[in-house]
């Protein structure tokens, strides 16, 4: 039979493309002192349209091939959950699928020279994650032949990949422990998992949520992120001295009988306790499942959640599961903004999709999920060649780490801050905005003001 | 957890929830016993086109606008025109098949079928499944504590009458007598005018619309929303309404509700108190499936079917046995595979495809181990990924350390152990781990057949990769258990660290398991367990234990796939060691039974071919839909509908066609048997009984079933050297009173057998001091030749050494040679020389009954218990038969209690006769005195009088020569 597939990492990979840009984001960004590491002679610019500005190559050291490098060509590759499969199980694919749109945009940076001499070749690897494929496609990254860096957001695959050495750029929602592990191979676009889970507490606190009954309704199928909020939000809890019930699922949904279960008995609980506030860890399908269960027994309450899937679909999944009517008002905590918000008003998003129409001769609608990812794409491209430069002749996967670590703050839709890894940091800013859902016309609109809570 | 459990909240809405949640399970579940009681079918499938009819009715409904009651109707109907379909393309073609290849037939259907869902959902406006009849319902607020929701109200209303009707409709009415009468016995229906493939079609039906209508009313309930029809065939849901089934013993409607209830509060409430503790209500599942496998679950009696497989392979024609290459094909075709498959690293350059070959690999080597347990010994196993997952798991938690946390209940945490060890002694205590625990996991249900393994396993399977691998002794306390592929080993200065050095390891350790596991089926150890699988009673009766021959499969089976496991872990590149993710999931399990099946269970070579061609195919061809659909759901529907004896099948008819042909063409001269004089009569192992005592006695032997007072009171005896007759009426108790002699069904009274008293003693025990036994039907061992069915006996004279047999390591060799040479002996004296190497399926009655003599001759058996023996055989037959019963007593100085209505045979040739009535010896003595006892003439010889002249005739065959065994009539298929 085939596996279903845990929707939390169907739901992390749906944000391998990111998603629309930043509304409020800024449209030029100065040269930080980031850059100025003493590493690197030159540093990396940001253009007129927000997009980073690659250096001139410094050095014309060829080393011998290694670690995926040779005197006139680089390779990288770019890995992803194939969109395709996923909707044989009722998920609307894009009609992209990452790495190809990834490719595309390295293609336009080949066919102006490459970096610093070198073409990129790269890997395409799209996997069925149905058929539990992830494993064949890190060894195609890390062993079918040496890759310089993989980017990726397959949550599921970062410890393979990491494990074998190589860096991996792009993954989303990792906690302290998978940072540990990865030992400094690993950048991510998403503020950390317990930063993400401490600031919907604090946003459910700030805006007086908190003083009623809470119910925390948390777990993946991914344990160490069941294991942060009981690390993180059931002590904040606890210290506010909140009156709160928590349940943990790490089942992949309510169609799973081991979830259904817990899901039913917690909601007859949450409803016997009238709680007015559910604080929501949990991936899609468990969120609208109990959303569902809820309404069925006659409680709405209030509901604030921390980044689902990176909040790059929850109007998908709120349409998909039929919980528009009842779930209008819903906030989500956000480090991005939702799909229908990202359109040429972001100047980075409309200089990325004016470059893929040039290269492809297509026109991508915006603010659709597929114009989001075309924009997050080009970003990691930029991104990528920005470090090839920086790092310059002498490439090594220890100089592309560096490099990367030494990209200034820089614009990333979708996430609502810039992005700015350094070499203590390898995840986005904790700055976060909310998101509120919008039933009747199943839109979300993300708050201006952003907010942000302790490293 | 248990002084936890004092402390559990239980409230009154979480019982009445599980209430509701296991009427869903019970929905199911009624499902699969109805479509079992009918066909003896276990239907996974049953929930998939339940769903089906969901699917159609939202599709109707929400894109087509039509009004609920005719939306729900057509969902109905469009659920039993699949279940027909299913029945008359699928299920009746196979219907001849073992019954596991109709699970998995079915297993490939419930493929299928959530495919057709997400099709069809895949336009759907979406939304959550629509409850039209729940709004009309009130909510009910019982109290303070308890209220029944729309739904719930919804769900009782709707279905509980239909599951009430469902029971009565079984009990009460005609088509459920019908339904009821072909699940017993189709052959007798048929004789009354009820067609068992009408009725198998409309049970199939009523079963669809049963889950189509129910699963439209539970669907709100169980799902949330038309997207997730698809996991109605989630195998955690497929388990639980096995568990129900079972649990009412795959019978009785009423407790199927009862116990799917309890189920659900269960669930209900662990799921409440032991939030944390992910998948720890699986471990309760399995606990609960071993205890109600204990307390429920009775010994299979001789007429139970076991999961019998098998595509037989002819034996070589006399005529070409003097070609070495043709006696040695089968070694041949399987070193060319294995030389073929060693080319791959050749051809294969990239890691990534070697890395799917090497699973390849290792996935046969498993398919190999469930061949061997379900193939042979007809146990089947539907968690064999698991003790895959418990050899690979034990064996990185050996090489690294990981820790192993003791405790006791009440006590708590002891001690932490650690084991730190070089790979090659990781490897054999892994492979060890996999035996022990599929010693622990079979024990509890190698006492019954089918069914009960099958789910207790599955059960076994699922808690392991959702709770007990998460353990920090399997995982590491690791999610994501990290990659050992650099902890590949070495060995005198030979790295297997490379892809391709790695993947000739794995496939040295394949070709190990082909060398073993076939040396196995040479062996005593291996007919053994096919014996098992064929003929339980029978084999007790050739004094082997059944329990042990199946614990050895079990065990052997649970090694050769925890080695398997145990390589598997250095291949991967890291992996989740629980959850749905992980490798060994139940869906792994599963993967590889319709491997085993598709590349031909029973078979060794058959474990390889489905593995090419499942995980193969899509290697060679790329990852297109048409290949995968032809390797996966459609292939193995179209492979068990026309050859469902798997690809194997096809190679077996290509290979005796070849062998047919060059036959043909040899005319080599087949010297004739001489029949051997004598028969070397072996001394017996058991001292004789005193002079005078009798070598077989019953005192005051009882046999009850159910009740009915089946053997009252009997008491026999049969001295040395005596011929007793059984005579009676049907039911007066014959059978049954040999039975108990036999120890096949428990008994009071005492027993006696050449002096010792057997009365404690299971059936094999009482063989082995002497006892030989033959049976009504005859069936000895269908799969097994007739030298290998002499050879199963001649485990009386010398039992076979698993290991040793298994290593090929002394005495093995030895002993099979001298036992090959006794069976022959035998045949010869018997006449049935020629037939040595014909499937005993294929012989006429009386052969079998000749054969049946030949494993009472091995077994040196001194009271012989014959059942029947001239039954269903020729009258030239049954004349033979008399003076070869003579010689046979004669030579082995054997006693014989013999049943027979044949009255002019028994009158021949016993010496005493005792006539049984209601279960009551009513008389006994010499034949004269019996055949002219009034009691026996009223019960049984009748007052006619021809009848009683003919019941003391003088003995026909008096005077006439003893025919030399070769002519005797038997000797022939």
């Amino acid at each position: 039979m085939p596996a279903r597939p845990s929707v939390a990492i169907v739901a992390a990979v749906l944000l391998v493309s990111g998603c629309a840009s930043a509304a409020k984001n800024t449209t030029t960004q100065a040269p930080t002192a980031a850059s100025k590491t003493g590493t690197f002679a030159s540093d990396v610019t940001i253009g007129a349209d927000g997009r980073l500005v690659a250096p001139k190559c410094t050095g014309t050291d060829a080393p011998a091939s290694s670690d995926g490098v040779a005197a006139a060509s680089v390779n990288v590759a770019s890995l992803a959950v194939n969109f395709a499969s996923l909707a044989k199980i009722g998920f609307s694919a894009a009609g992209h699928e990452p790495p190809a749109v990834y490719a595309g945009f390295v293609k336009a940076l080949n066919a102006k020279g490459g970096v610093c001499g070198r073409q990129i070749d790269v890997q395409q690897i799209s996997y069925d994650i149905l058929k539990n494929e992830g494993g064949k496609a890190c060894v195609q990254g890390t062993q079918d032949r040496k890759n310089l860096i993989i980017n990726t957001a397959s949550y599921d695959q970062i410890t393979c990949l990491t494990d074998a050495g190589v860096p991996a750029y792009s993954a989303s929602d990792l906690t302290k422990g998978d940072l540990a592990r990865s030992k400094g191979l690993l950048f991510s676009r998403s503020p950390l998992v317990e930063q993400q889970y401490a600031a919907t507490v604090e946003y459910a606190k700030k805006v007086g949520a908190l003083k009623g009954k809470v119910g925390v309704w948390y777990g993946n199928t991914f344990p160490n992120l069941g294991n942060a909020v009981e690390q993180v939000v059931l002590p904040m809890l606890k210290k506010d001295g909140v009156n709160f019930k928590a349940y943990r699922t790490d089942a992949t949904g309510p169609s799973d009988p081991d979830g259904n279960a817990v899901l039913t008995s917690a909601a007859t609980d949450l409803v016997a306790r009238k709680v007015d506030t559910m604080l929501m860890f949990v991936g899609p399908t468990n969120y609208t499942g109990m959303q569902s269960e809820l309404h069925a027994q006659h409680l709405d309450p209030r509901y604030i959640s921390a980044p689902v899937a990176g909040n790059s679909s929850n109007e998908l999944f709120a349409k998909g599961f039929g919980t528009q009517s009842y779930t209008d008002g819903q906030t989500f905590v956000t480090y991005t903004v939702g799909p229908n918000e990202l359109g040429p008003s972001n100047p980075i998003a409309k200089s990325c999709n004016d470059q893929w129409t040039k290269l492809t001769g297509e026109t991508v609608k915006p603010n659709t999920f597929d114009y989001a990812l075309i924009t997050s794409d080009c970003v990691q491209v930029d991104e990528l060649a920005a470090a090839l430069s920086l790092a310059g002749g002498n490439l090594t996967r220890e100089r592309i780490v560096q490099a990367l670590a030494a990209l200034p703050s820089h614009g990333a839709p979708p996430d609502v801050g810039p992005l700015h890894w350094t070499p203590t940091g390898r995840t986005a800013a904790p700055e976060f905005s909310v998101q509120i859902y919008h039933g009747k016309t199943n839109t979300v609109t993300t708050e201006k003001q952003t907010f942000t809570v302790a490293g | 957890m248990i002084v936890g459990f004092l402390s559990w909240s239980i409230p009154l809405q979480v019982i009445f929830n599980g209430l509701t949640l296991g009427l869903g399970y019970s929905v199911i579940a009624a499902g699969i016993v109805l479509i079992h009681r009918s066909s003896g079918i276990v239907n996974f499938a049953q929930a998939a086109i339940g769903a089906f009819g969901v699917a159609t009715f939202v599709v109707l409904f929400q894109n087509a606008s039509l009004p609920y009651p005719l939306a729900a109707l057509l969902g109905v109907a469009g659920a039993v025109v699949l279940g027909v379909a299913t029945e008359l393309l699928v299920v009746r073609r196979l219907f001849e098949s073992s019954r596991v290849v109709l699970l998995i037939a079915t297993v490939g259907v419930a493929q299928l079928v959530a495919l057709a869902i997400l099709e069809a959902l895949r336009n759907v406006k979406g939304g959550p499944i629509p409850v039209a009849f729940g709004a009309r319902w009130a909510e009910l607020h019982v109290s303070k504590s308890l209220v029944i929701g729309t739904r719930q109200t919804s769900l009782i209303i709707l279905v509980v009458p239909v599951l009430v009707g469902l029971g009565w409709f079984l009990t009460r009415t005609r088509l459920g007598l019908h339904i009821r009468a072909v699940a017993d016995s189709p052959e007798n229906a048929r004789l009354v005018g009820v067609s068992p493939r009408r009725v198998s079609t409309l049970v199939w039906a009523l079963a669809a619309a049963f889950a189509a209508y129910t699963q439209i009313a539970v669907a709100p309930i169980v799902t949330r929303t038309a997207s997730e029809l698809a996991g109605v065939s989630s195998i955690g849901l497929l388990l639980r309404a096995l568990v129900v089934a079972m649990a009412a013993r795959m019978r009785s409607i009423p407790v199927v509700v009862a116990s799917g209830l309890a189920l659900g509060v269960v669930e209900s409430v662990v799921s409440v108190n032991l939030n944390t503790d992910v998948g720890v209500f699986n471990a309760f599942l399995f606990a609960g499936v071993i205890l109600m496998v204990l307390l429920l679950a009775r010994a299979g009696s001789r007429r139970d079917v076991a999961f019998s497989v098998g595509v037989r392979r002819a034996a070589v024609p006399e005529k070409l046995q003097s070609i070495w290459w043709i006696r040695r094909f089968s070694t041949i075709a399987m070193a060319a595979l294995l030389g073929v498959l060693a080319l791959v690293p050749l051809l294969a350059s990239q890691p990534s495809q070697l890395l799917t070959w090497t699973e390849l690999i290792l996935i046969a080597m498993v398919a190999i181990s469930l061949s061997l347990l379900t193939g042979w010994a007809g146990q089947l196993s539907l968690g064999q990924f698991a003790f895959a997952g418990v050899g690979g798991l034990s064996m990185l938690a050996f090489t690294r350390a990981q820790p192993l946390g003791l405790g006791l209940p009440f006590v708590g945490h002891i001690a932490t152990l650690r084991f730190q060890m070089p790979w090659g002694l990781a490897l054999v205590a892994s492979t060890a781990m996999g035996v022990l625990f599929a010693v622990v996991v079979g024990l509890p249900a190698l006492r019954v057949k089918g069914l009960f393994l099958a789910v207790t396993t599955l059960a076994f399977g699922y808690m392991a990769s959702s709770w007990m691998f998460g353990r920090t002794f399997w995982s590491g306390g690791q999610f994501s258990v990290p990659s050992a592929t650099s902890e590949r080993p070495s060995f005198r200065g030979l790295s297997f660290a490379s892809p391709s050095a790695y993947y000739y390891l794995c496939l040295g350790f394949l070709a190990a398991t082909v060398i073993v596991v076939s040396r196995l089926r040479r062996s005593g150890s291996g007919r053994t367990m096919i014996a098992v699988r064929d003929n339980e009673a029978m084999t007790a009766a050739s004094t082997v234990s059944p329990m042990m021959a199946k614990l050895s499969a079990f065990a052997v089976s649970g090694g050769i796939a925890a080695m398997a496991g145990s390589l598997y872990v250095f291949l991967l590149p890291g992996f989740t060691a629980s959850g749905a993710q992980s490798p060994f999931s139940p869906d792994a399990s599963l993967r590889v039974v319709a491997i085993a099946i598709i590349g031909g269970i029973g078979t060794v070579v058959g474990g390889i071919l489905g593995a090419l061609w499942v995980i193969g195919l899509p290697a060679l061809f790329g990852a297109s839909d048409t290949v995968q659909l032809l390797s996966a759901n459609v292939g193995l529907l179209f492979l068990l509908l026309y050859f469902p004896g798997g690809l194997v099948q096809v190679l077996y008819r290509v290979r005796d066609s070849v062998f047919r042909r060059l036959a043909g063409r040899h005319v080599d001269a087949v010297p004739a048997d001489e029949p051997a004089a004598t028969l070397t009569v072996r001394p017996r192992a058991t001292a004789p009984p005193e002079a005078g005592q009798p070598w077989l006695a019953t005192q005051a032997v009882g046999v009850t079933f159910g009740g009915v007072r089946a053997v009252d009171d009997v008491s026999v005896e049969v001295g040395a050297g005596e011929l007793v007759g059984l005579i009676g009426t049907n039911g007066a108790g014959k059978s049954t009173l040999m039975d108990a002699i036999s120890g096949f069904v428990p008994h009071t009274g005492t027993i006696s057998v050449l002096g010792t008293d057997v009365s404690g003693m299971r059936a094999h025990q009482r063989h082995a001091i002497g006892l030989g036994r033959g049976f009504q039907d005859a069936a000895l061992f269908g799969s097994l030749t007739v030298r290998e069915t002499v050879l199963v006996a001649l485990e009386a004279r010398r039992r076979s050494l698993l290991v040793p047999s298994m290593l090929g390591l002394p005495p093995s060799h030895k002993w099979e040679r001298t036992k090959r040479s006794e069976a022959d002996e035998i045949l010869t004296f018997l006449g049935l020389g020629p037939s040595s190497d014909t499937f005993v399926l294929d012989l006429s009655t009386g052969t079998r009954r000749a054969v049946e003599l030949a494993c009472l001759v091995a077994t040196d058996a001194k009271v012989l218990l014959l059942d029947e023996p001239t039954g269903g055989i020729t009258q030239r037959e049954a004349e033979a038969f008399a003076p070869l019963i003579r010689q046979v007593k004669q030579d082995l100085g054997a006693s014989v209690v013999m049943i027979e209505h044949d009255m002019p045979l028994v009158m021949s040739v016993c010496d005493r006769v005792y006539c049984l009535e209601a279960g009551r010896v009513i008389a006994h003595g010499t034949p004269r005195d019996v055949g002219a006892d009034p009691a026996v003439i009223a019960s049984y010889l009748g007052t006619d009088e021809r009848a009683i002249a003919r019941s003391n005739q003088a003995d026909p065959f008096e005077g006439r020569p003893v025919a030399p065994a070769a002519s005797s009539g038997f000797g022939g298929p």
